[in-house]
């Protein structure tokens, strides 16, 4: 394979500094955080009323489908939606990125990468 | 007269489609290996994987032969009980997107512990990384092993220890020569035929019941003895820690297993890595929601002497079983091939699965083990290393299997796997990404309490204390993760916290903008980036200032 170029030095203590970065890394935390939350709290609860009312979450809710097969189909939907919630931030935190990187005065890479 | 087959008669139609689908997993191996030379090849496949393969991939190596049989089959038994497992599973890859994905694919290399030791001090951290990756892939490749034989022994007749040696030897073909490439095109293949199965077998049973889900649904909770309770909560995970710490362990645990995390370092760039998880939602919650159609299915309409007893005290056969059904019972043509063609979507389940689980132990032996830890990180052959650990892995895997027999309860297995990678695995490697303070003693502690934590509840868990599958134990979590998750990030707190070390490798910022921005990550080798992420670096270089 053909050998890469040698690595150029990364002032990353700057990079981390810069307002582009930290705007950036504010939005991922709080997306990633407020996201996890959700599944996390989603999960326990219906997991929780399995546990603490199966004969409430055994009761019949559309035809012979019961609760916990709504709620269970449920968790599947938040889960598919999460996904898509996540994919469409992250175009705007790629975006974010080359505006950090750009500031830094780092060179961007075509396709999104960015080589060292 | 029981109106099932007789489970572990021998079956030739099935034996030869085995032996079709393992001449096609040959041809992709003799492909692959044409296209593995270089290190980043044979673990990675050149960084060269679209993520939407790579997603079909990874929902190939999470649906094992436990997964898509298992799920079923607890189903078929329990009832709707059956199906909280597999909805814990399809959650789980948020915390994978949310949390690791693009991160390990900016941060890392190879496997984990290039990620866990990236900023600390590497062979400590390193090692404790190694240990506990060999650990879990150790244990799952047994449990898989172990399922596989027993498997092949009920659907095909041939002989537990002769099936086990036969995914053995496969196995380590497809790795020693393929690498990565070939195991990410098997598990491609395998993954695929699972998706149409699933469908076909979905619609089938639907359209057994003029595509009423209730008129299943009633049929399956008549036939089940247990009337409407079927269809609800409470026959097999009986109290609310049991039904939550089974849940918590599956959603953190799949965020710590090694041969999951590795697949992100075999596309070019994080976005792609993203993309992956994505695709994999998509796969796996089809696959969940098909899932109960055949479960119910297979109550419903496997009625009968003997129905009970022919899927097995798993349950693993309903799916199986209900493909015969479908095709037109035991006897008949239609059935035979069918079981044969279910047959052969579970065989080359089990030879993908355990090629990715034996490739990830080698990489952690070569990589993680011999280079980096015993040799210091010289210029050495790695992949000659790789192939070496390899070839001894599935030596040790198909002995230990052997040993424990095909009588071996595979749940306990799974569930030190999950509980090791949830306790063990994924808070060091969380708070190495995320937490500023995070030092090697923290992830030392964090790692060996969570080990020992998971050990000491497994002990004392239901299919274990006193005896094996035995009434009286301590405590009643078969996935105690509830008490030892919480263990595993006290123990990386707490030795953060006590701890004075400041000799990091690299600084927190350092790992922070490489892993949300993608600067300096591994490249792809250029020769076997997606045609279509070709064509577009090419479109955009014509246009960058020279």
């Amino acid at each position: 394979m053909k050998e890469r170029p040698a690595e150029r030095p990364h002032d990353w203590q700057q990079l981390a500094r810069t307002p582009e970065f930290l705007r950036l890394h504010r939005s991922r935390r709080r997306f990633t955080l407020t996201g996890m939350a959700i599944q996390t709290v989603a999960l326990v609860v219906v997991m929780g009323l399995y546990g603490w009312a199966p004969d409430a979450m055994g009761e019949p809710a559309i035809g012979s489908i019961t609760w916990a097969l709504l709620s269970g189909a449920g968790l599947v939907i938040l889960t598919f939606g999460m996904a898509i919630a996540y994919s469409r931030k992250a175009r705007q935190w790629e975006e974010m990125a080359a505006a950090a990187l750009e500031h830094a005065g780092e060179r961007v890479e075509p396709a999104g990468r960015f080589q060292r | 007269m029981s109106v099932f087959a007789v489970t572990g008669e021998f079956n030739g139609l099935a034996v030869a489609i085995f032996a079709v689908v393992l001449a096609i997993t040959l041809l992709i191996t003799r492909w692959a290996a044409t296209r593995t030379k270089t290190t980043t090849e044979f673990y990675t496949a050149g960084r060269g994987i679209s993520g939407r393969k790579n997603g079909l991939a990874i929902a190939g190596d999470y649906l094992s032969a436990s997964t898509f049989l298992g799920y079923a089959g607890l189903m078929f038994l329990f009832g709707f009980d059956g199906w909280v497992i597999g909805l814990a599973a399809c959650m789980s890859f948020i915390v994978v997107l949310y949390l690791l994905a693009e991160r390990m694919r900016n941060a890392g290399k190879f496997t984990l512990a290039d990620v866990l030791s990236y900023r600390l001090k590497e062979k400590p951290a390193r090692a404790a990384a190694a240990s506990t990756s060999l650990l879990v892939t150790g244990i799952y490749l047994i449990a898989q092993l172990v399922g596989a034989g027993a498997l092949l022994q009920a659907l095909a007749g041939i002989d537990f220890a002769i099936a086990v040696v036969i995914c053995g030897v496969f196995m380590t073909v497809y790795i020693v020569f393929g690498g990565m490439l070939a195991t990410t095109w098997i598990q491609i293949v395998k993954a695929a035929m699972l998706m149409i199965a699933g469908v076909v077998i979905s619609i089938w049973v639907l359209a057994k019941f003029n595509f009423s889900p209730s008129q299943l649904l009633d049929k399956a909770a008549t036939e089940s003895g247990k009337g409407e309770k079927f269809l609800g909560p409470g026959l097999y995970l009986t109290t609310p820690a049991l039904v939550i710490s089974t849940g918590l362990t599956i959603f953190f645990g799949t965020a710590g297993l090694p041969h999951i995390l590795m697949r992100f370092f075999t596309v070019p760039d994080g976005k792609a890595a993203r993309q992956s998880v994505v695709w994999t939602i998509g796969f796996i919650g089809v696959f969940t929601l098909l899932v109960t159609l055949i479960g119910f299915g297979a109550r419903a309409l496997l009625v009968g002497d003997g129905a009970t007893e022919a899927v097995g005290k798993g349950g693993n056969l309903a799916a199986p079983l209900l493909a015969q059904f479908l095709g037109g019972g035991e006897g008949s043509v239609g059935g035979d091939v069918a079981l044969a063609l279910f047959s052969a979507a579970a065989f080359a389940t089990i030879l993908a699965v355990v090629s990715g689980l034996v490739l990830a132990s080698a990489s952690t032996v070569a990589h993680d083990v011999y280079a980096n830890v015993i040799r210091n990180g010289d210029d050495i052959d790695e992949t000659r290393v790789a192939r070496i650990a390899s070839i001894s892995i599935a030596v040790f895997a198909i002995v230990a299997t052997l040993l424990v027999g095909s009588g071996f309860n595979v749940t306990v297995l799974v569930s030190m796997a999950f509980v090791f990678a949830a306790s063990a695995n994924f808070p060091a490697l969380l708070l190495a990404l995320t937490w500023r303070r995070f030092n090697t003693t923290g992830a030392l502690t964090g790692v060996a309490l969570g080990v020992i934590a998971s050990v000491v509840m497994i002990v004392l868990s239901p299919p274990v204390w006193p005896g094996p599958d035995s009434q009286g134990s301590p405590s009643s979590l078969t996935f105690p993760g509830l008490v030892t998750i919480p263990i595993g990030f006290l123990g990386c707190w707490l030795g953060t916290m006590l701890s004075s070390a400041t000799e990091e490798k690299r600084t927190y910022d350092e790992l922070l903008v490489r892993s949300e921005t993608g600067l300096g990550s591994e490249g792809a080798d250029p020769r076997r980036a997606p045609r279509r992420r070709r064509a577009a670096a090419a479109a955009a270089a014509t246009m960058l200032p020279k």
